[in-house]
């Protein structure tokens, strides 16, 4: 089956087609418009991006990766309903409807969150210029790894942070969520109280390893004391600004460039360590509402999606402290947000004849998978 | 007012969303941690909402049905990462200002005078060094 992919929930434009027999998933075309800017070869057809362009940009994708006008070859279309920013679903899945419409194809409605949990049945594209070779495999390394079900699945990503149990395909329960932030915004705000330039996930990451994870004790929320699957990270977040605010030699929230920060008197903490020290925190959140899940469900693998589940020391620490359980990871390509995930998710969908009408379907952001 | 938990400031939301008619824009104003979120998780229950408020900032708007006698939803907005004032408009928001069963929260509003949106409350919410307390000022 050959599905076209469809994904503009919030900041992204992206599109994809997948061809799939159910076991294997294989990128033919994928373009996420935010990444536009590193493939030369694009430049020049596709308008400069900003955030939420969908409209000025998504037929231009169309062009550029040169899906057929008259939808020759493609056997479903997948465009994410919902959850998301409505003006910007809006766009997707009013172009979805029409291009189903026009073609005479049916149509699939896919939860984003559904699309985050499908992308780690994607295979990983090793001709992707932008990553090395070995890291592409589905399963971080582990080619052919499969969730076996149930499965437990961290979403983690800037606007959400979710714990589900998946006792199936398109079988899900929903076991635990933020109650304020989401890991993601975390990792931005504290990267913006830091300095540093947007995106300032990444780039803690980068600082964090050449910092001691134990040299500030930030609170981990909800851990102590508490036994259920909720998370919060918006206390952990104001715990970082009371810290920087009282360390006067560490640079201030409306300083300069962080880039290289200066040497620090060795009894205080470094921009480093001040990093690692909240990225442990964090990802020992993460870790623990994660086994607390694992723990009441007891799945047969666990599966870490979303933008957040690119950093390579939640990897490491899932993967530590869930062993044995496997723990599935998306190719890094597929863990933001991306339109071969709402590819793969709709091939789900549409093998259970979940399909919608073109005139009828509408974007809906609180669109809930459980 | 001063608030020295997420308790208090979710108390002084919840007397503040009684004082609500309906139709207003409400802008909350104040640094990283400072609590806006929080207070709009008190205004929201206190308004028979549905759900927790969560924050925005990455999906941008939120949309919570309530059940009080005046107001029927509450969209709840963060512009922290909002860099021109059509990025406001284009939310949509027309469809939602000034409507009378609808209140419209802004988070980080410093995009509401530029975009021509008149904030009928604003909600200032400062802390000191240790970040204790917080001072809520409304309008």
């Amino acid at each position: 089956m050959k599905i076209l992919g469809l994904e503009t929930s919030c900041d992204e434009t992206s599109i994809a087609v997948i061809e799939t027999d159910g076991k294997n998933f294989k990128v033919e075309k994928s373009i996420v418009a935010s990444q536009i800017a590193k493939h030369a070869e694009y430049g020049g057809v596709v308008p400069e991006v900003a955030a939420r362009c969908h409209v000025d940009v998504l037929f231009p994708l169309f062009e550029t990766i040169g899906i057929p006008r008259d939808g020759k070859g493609i056997d479903v279309v997948a465009v994410t309903a919902g959850p998301g920013l409505v003006p910007a679903l809006r766009i997707g899945v009013e172009a979805a409807k029409a291009l189903a419409f026009a073609w005479q194809k049916p149509l699939v409605g896919v939860n984003h969150m559904e699309g985050h949990v499908s992308s780690v049945f994607i295979e990983g594209r090793e001709s992707e210029p932008a990553f090395a070779r070995g890291e592409l495999r589905r399963g971080e390394g582990e080619v052919g790894i499969w969730p076996e079900f149930p499965a437990v699945c961290l979403l983690v990503s800037g606007g959400h942070t979710e714990l589900l149990l998946m006792k199936n395909f398109c079988e899900y329960e929903l076991l635990g969520r933020t109650r304020d932030d989401a890991a993601g915004e975390a990792f931005d705000k504290v990267g913006s109280l830091l300095g540093l330039q947007y995106p300032g996930g990444p780039k803690i990451s980068e600082h964090a390893l050449l910092g001691r994870r134990d040299a500030v004790n930030f609170p981990r929320p909800m851990i102590d004391g508490n036994h259920d699957c909720d998370f919060s990270f918006s206390g952990l977040k104001t715990a970082v600004a009371v810290y920087l605010k009282l360390s006067p030699t560490l640079p201030l929230l409306k300083g300069g460039s962080l880039e290289t920060p200066p040497l620090q008197h060795s009894t205080t903490s470094s921009l480093q360590d001040v990093c690692a020290s909240f990225e442990q925190a964090v990802v020992d959140v993460l870790v623990e509402k994660t086994r607390r899940a694992v723990g009441k469900t007891n799945p047969k693998s666990v599966i870490v999606s979303g933008g957040v589940s690119a950093n390579k020391f939640l990897r490491q620490e899932m993967k530590n402290k869930l062993s044995p359980l496997p723990v599935i990871f998306p190719a890094l390509e597929f863990t933001g947000d991306n339109a071969a995930m709402i590819a793969a998710a709709g091939f789900f969908r549409a093998e259970r004849g979940e399909f919608v009408d073109p005139l009828v379907l509408e974007a809906d952001p609180n669109l809930r998978l459980a | 007012m001063i608030s020295k938990s997420l308790e208090e400031t979710k108390k002084i939301a919840a007397d503040f969303a009684l004082t609500l008619q309906g139709g207003e824009v409400v802008a909350l104003e104040g640094e990283l941690g400072v609590g806006k979120t929080t207070f709009t998780q008190g205004l929201a229950e206190a308004l028979g909402a549905e759900g927790l408020a969560r924050s925005p900032t990455f999906t941008v708007m939120n949309v919570y049905p309530a059940a009080s006698e005046k107001i029927k939803t509450i969209v709840h907005i963060d512009a922290y990462r909002l860099r021109t004032p059509n990025d406001l408009l284009n939310l949509g928001l027309d469809e939602w200002v000034g409507r009378p069963e609808a209140i419209v929260l802004i988070e980080w509003p410093h995009m509401v005078e530029s975009a021509e949106i008149k904030a009928d409350r604003v909600v200032k919410i400062t802390t000191d060094e240790q970040m204790n307390e917080r001072v809520i000022e409304i309008e």
